[in-house]
């Protein structure tokens, strides 16, 4: 039962905790001071919300939050791919368009888990859904406001949908073990959820005139197994940068 | 060893302990302090952090502690993340603190983020002629404004929702 509560969890902080890395690689970055200081502040949530996730594991006796973040192996690792990706050249339509499909992705599964039969995990969707609504209101006002503007804008918009589309899509792969979370009550079929996640984004975008079709199967194919342990080819880099500090001295206490 | 103190005192002294990134505010008056368990040999103080990512909560724990330690209790600090942190649970003086501090705060209560930051007014001008610049500003419960009549930028302070 613990595993398959582990696996659970795991697979909401860990894509928590990767986002908030990759998200707080803006720093410095941002294409105006103000999303500079959205990024960061985004980051930072979703790390703290990743820590709090890791710590309903530890509170039963499992991993603390820093050995599951710093000590784990990558094939124990339950993040979808989308999180993975790196920001390669840091085009902001692309963080935008990840960020919009993400946080979207958030407001479904905390909706839905806050009405988990697990209550420690049903308690901390509702606080944790409390401070996503401004993820969300960030994401949402941007993609209109830019979908709106100039055709520049909107073309990158537009590259950037279709190019994350199958990766967002793959954020709701099925879990290990999910019949039984689902029987349990935990959680709701992720293909329940992905619906739900659907009739979220997809009028958003096609309010700005972005039309989006099912991904093909072999556009979905190499990301699957993710949440059973396959990383992604970028996987290697963010882990080691992201493990760089605790690494060099495995005992220090932080 | 047994403890003759109340609750209520432990409350009261911990408005000595200032919200770590609005140290006008205590964290009592932040609402940040929830049940205060007395037993025969122990004390157990309940802390709400206000965003599950603030950086400061063990330091607050350690503060905590350290100020009932020179009162002579041995104190635990329990971090509740599987519950909300409530806007409600500030007192009046908190809010009182926030305003002096130059702190505009919501005018109306909500679960809807866009509608708390559309009713707000400027706390130098009182003018509600405003513009939101950013809902993310210096911390996490920090929104940054704009105030068109008296031209100042100002901070909301930005509850969970």
């Amino acid at each position: 039962m613990i595993e398959i509560l582990e696996e659970l969890i795991l697979s909401l902080a860990d894509d928590d905790l990767l986002i908030g890395h990759r998200q707080a690689e803006w720093i410095g970055l941002g294409p105006i001071l103000e999303e500079d200081i959205a990024f960061a502040s985004i980051a930072q949530d979703e790390t703290g919300h990743a820590q709090a996730y890791y710590q309903l594991l530890t509170d039963l006796g499992l991993p603390t939050p820093d050995e599951y973040a710093f000590k784990r192996s990558p094939a124990k690792f339950r993040s979808a791919h989308l999180v993975e990706l790196p920001n390669f050249d840091y085009d902001y339509a692309i963080a935008l368009m990840r960020h919009f499909f993400y946080d979207a992705a958030e407001q479904v599964r905390l909706e839905a888990l806050r009405q988990s039969s697990y209550e420690p995990l049903a308690g901390l969707a509702e606080r944790l859904l409390r401070e996503e609504k401004y993820h969300w209101l960030h994401a949402h006002t941007w993609i209109r406001r830019l979908g709106h503007s100039t055709e520049e804008a909107h073309l990158r918009l537009r590259a950037a949908a279709e190019q994350l589309f199958p990766y967002a899509w793959m954020l709701f792969e099925e879990l290990p073990n999910e019949s039984a979370m689902v029987e349990l009550g935990w959680i709701p079929p992720s293909s329940e959820l992905r619906q739900r996640w659907l009739d979220k984004v997809l009028p958003l975008l096609e309010d700005i005139g972005i039309h989006l079709t099912t991904p093909s199967e072999e556009l979905l194919l190499p990301m699957k197994g993710a949440r059973h342990g396959l990383r992604s080819p970028y996987f290697d880099d963010l882990y080691a940068e992201m493990t760089e500090v605790s690494s060099s001295d495995p005992e220090a206490e932080w | 060893m047994s403890f003759s103190i109340s609750a209520e005192t432990i409350r009261e002294w911990l408005k000595g302990v200032p919200d770590p990134e609005i140290p006008h505010v205590s964290v009592v008056d932040m609402g940040m302090i929830g049940e205060i368990k007395i037993t025969d040999n122990q004390v157990v103080v309940e802390l709400i952090p206000t965003f599950a990512g603030c950086p400061a909560i063990k330091l607050l724990q350690s503060q905590i502690e350290t100020l009932l330690k020179d009162k002579g209790i041995e104190a635990c600090v329990e971090v509740r993340y599987d519950r909300p942190w409530k806007v409600e649970n500030m007192t009046p003086a908190g809010w009182a603190a926030l305003r002096r501090a130059g702190f505009a705060i919501p005018n109306k209560l909500s679960s809807d983020p866009t509608e708390m930051l559309s009713d707000v007014s400027c706390p130098r001008c009182g003018s509600a002629v405003v513009s939101l610049v950013s809902p993310f500003g210096p911390t996490a419960c920090r929104a940054i404004f704009r105030c068109h009549a008296c031209g100042e930028a100002f901070e909301l302070f930005k509850p969970p929702v």
